[in-house]
């Protein structure tokens, strides 16, 4: 058995290591441990340690717990979600209890957490010395974070491409990060924010009138850690892209795509874990989506048949499909991409990762695709 | 009208259920023949590579019916609230199988089981009968019907399943999902194998399953899938009373990728053969390792006695 003082952590994710060691800093007052970076060797360790054909997360996810553990973490904290994600929990334990670590596991997926006031007491348990007053207190700032990262990322993907001086925008990015590691409270994290936009907006670029554009989507946790997904969105930009993505966290989990007040408090009220990490907006997407779909087709399938189709719509050049090796949802609505690549002419890459280490071959194949779209793009216009 | 049923997937578990329940409103059924060669040829083409060999063959037998019926039965079942979650193949199932097939001559018909919603498995049904053109009250009365005809066909299973207890010599459970158990490409070659090597197979779907979906936490507590609990829990029914564990697999199977993960972790002191099934030809492979699993098993009986 654990005793206090706990020490917690949850496995890498991007870069929302910095929102969530906030929330455990200053809403729960516990001690947060920051897996290191995801490298190559946390995926090597962590597929090493998890059953063979399972999704590429979980290993990951493996990898960054035992770099965790290493590291003084004694609390772990895992979601659960409709998919795979919803047995995450035990078996990452089971795991590691056979390995012969002493840690505890906050499960948000078992029984009684299945709503927003059972999460309060789960939390309470490995948090003692908080309260409602001091989450309360955290949240706004935790979300404002959220928003504004993915804010600040979504306008480096679009501009990074065109930068005339090579690292201008990544090193803007990281100072952010730097700052919005030291913010103590939601004045902090705003500061932080018009400091960087201010930065970025002043980077001298050299982007055409109607640039290449391409849009990501995929399977939830793949498309949001770079490391799991050998970088792509810095790749293609790279090569000369405008890159969009809607799958974030802000959009997942944080912004109610409802915009009339009491439907979205509603919707946060009734947030189903169990249906992570669509519960708040799958009905809304259904219906945007319900020539291709009438149902919900489990995790983030609906979004990203409605994102690839609002892509399409917009006259994208291309679009890349990210997903782990065997992911079942994504699995299923890739019948639909295609027949959404067929009816609106739209070229889509398919990507299927799984614990693999090297990048030429994800490379080869970015490189061929955008060459192929920007002939595409050539063609099409004379 | 004709309704095609793809012998495949959860036609396994609900065939009862289903023929009954189209036959009480007097609509005739046509089954896809058993699964063959061509029948996985045509699965692999009209699936994407990285599906499960189980949802492979399924795709395949909805190719075959095409011209045999006016439409096909493609359930949606999301999940039975308390009881669990079905794999989100499932899900997806409906809206998968019509994208896959919209250019051909197929047309489909759905219900939409999803607890979590309040759309109970009768309230399903009924608004399928009326779909088709039936009253409220005759659909009701077809899947209450329906209903009793497959709790008596589980349990003339389970009957059986007890009369092969009784019988001496080794007992191996195979833990699978029913429709790899008693698919003629996937399970029933492993089922014939074993009599053939003198074991008495004894199938995990042919447990009382509510039964089963209570008592699987004495294994392990947190498992979402409604099907998985019930084979843990089969695990646990006959742990004492069998010799050995066979965990058949279809590859890439989501949910069993972990759970039999689990199972070699937590129940000891049984021997386990962990079977993964892909689309390969020829059986030889499958059969050395059948044969030297009941082999083990042989002498392991031996020395104890």
């Amino acid at each position: 058995m654990i005793k206090p003082p706990y020490r917690l952590s949850y496995p890498q994710l991007g870069n929302y290591d910095v929102p969530i060691r906030h929330f455990v800093l200053h809403g729960l007052g516990s001690d947060y441990v920051t897996p290191p970076p995801m490298t190559k060797h946390t995926i090597e360790i962590g597929a090493q340690n998890s059953p063979d054909f399972v999704c590429a997360p979980f290993k990951c996810m493996m990898g960054c717990y035992l770099e965790a553990l290493e590291k003084g973490a004694n609390v772990l904290i895992q979601t659960g979600g409709t998919c795979r994600l919803g047995y995450y929990g035990e078996l990452h334990e089971q795991i590691l209890r056979d390995m012969g670590y002493d840690f505890e596991m906050m499960n948000i997926n078992l029984a009684n957490y299945h709503n927003i006031f059972g999460l309060y007491k789960g939390m309470k348990k490995i948090a003692p010395q908080t309260n409602l007053f001091k989450i309360l207190k955290a949240l706004p700032s935790t979300a404002k974070m959220i928003i504004q990262m993915d804010k600040v990322e979504d306008y480096m993907r679009q501009n990074m491409g065109f930068e005339i001086h090579d690292g201008d925008f990544e090193r803007a990015h990281k100072t952010y990060l730097a700052d919005l590691r030291k913010a103590k409270g939601l004045k902090d994290v705003k500061k932080a924010y018009a400091k960087v936009m201010d930065t970025m907006e002043n980077i001298p670029i050299n982007k055409p009138e109607h640039p290449l554009r391409v849009g990501i989507v995929g399977e939830y946790f793949t498309i949001m850690d770079p490391e799991s997904n050998h970088e792509i969105e810095k790749k293609i930009a790279k090569m000369g892209a405008e890159v969009h993505r809607w799958m974030n966290l802000s959009n997942s989990i944080v912004l109610c795509p409802d915009k009339r007040t009491l439907k979205k408090l509603k919707g946060y009220l009734t947030y189903d874990i169990r249906k992570f990490p669509s519960s708040l907006w799958y009905k809304f997407q259904l219906k945007q989506v319900s020539k291709y779909a009438k149902y919900d087709m489990g995790s983030s399938g609906i979004s990203t048949i409605t994102l690839a189709e609002e892509y399409a719509k917009r006259g994208y050049d291309g679009l890349i499909h990210v997903k782990s090796f065997g992911c079942m949802p994504e699995m299923d609505i890739i019948p639909v991409l295609h027949n959404i690549s067929a009816d609106y002419k739209i070229p889509i890459l398919y990507l299927s990762y799984d614990t693999q280490t090297s990048d030429t071959g994800i490379e080869t194949r970015l490189e061929a695709f955008y060459d192929m779209i920007d002939m595409r793009k050539e063609v099409t216009k004379s | 009208m004709k309704i095609g049923i793809p012998r495949a997937l959860l036609y396994y578990r609900f065939d009862t259920l289903w023929r009954t329940f189209f036959q009480e409103l007097g609509f005739e059924t046509v089954l896809s023949p058993v699964t063959d060669k061509t029948i996985l040829d045509e699965g692999s083409r009209y699936s994407i590579d990285e599906n499960c060999l189980s949802s492979k063959l399924f795709f395949g037998h909805i190719a075959v019916l095409e011209g045999k019926c006016d439409a096909v039965f493609v359930p949606r079942i999301a999940n039975y609230g308390k009881e669990g979650i079905m794999c989100t193949r499932f899900e997806a199932l409906y809206d998968t199988a019509v994208n896959t097939f919209r250019d051909k001559d197929l047309k489909f018909i759905t219900c939409d089981v999803d607890l979590q919603e309040k759309k109970t498995e009768e309230a399903a049904f009924t608004s399928l009968g009326i779909e088709l053109g039936c009253s409220r009250e005759k659909s009701l009365g077809a899947y209450r019907a329906a209903k009793t005809a497959d709790r008596n066909s589980q349990e003339k299973k389970i009957r059986y399943q007890e009369q092969q207890l009784e019988k001496e010599g080794i007992k191996i459970l195979i833990v699978g999902h029913s429709y790899n158990l008693h698919d003629e490409y996937i399970g029933r070659p492993i089922i014939k194998n074993l009599y053939n090597l003198n074991a008495i197979p004894l199938l995990a779907d042919a447990v009382d399953l509510d039964w089963a979906r209570r008592e699987y936490t004495a294994i392990c507590k947190d498992v979402p899938w409604m099907v998985n609990r019930e084979l843990v829990g089969a695990i646990h029914q006959y742990r004492d009373k069998i010799d050995g564990l066979i965990l058949l697999t279809a590859f890439p199977c989501g949910p069993d990728s972990m759970l039999n993960e689990m199972i070699i972790r937590r129940v000891k002191g049984l021997p386990i053969l962990n079977l993964l099934l892909d689309s390969q030809d020829g059986n030889a492979g499958i059969e050395t390792r059948l044969e030297s699993f009941v082999d083990i098993i042989r002498f392991r009986k031996e020395a104890h006695i």
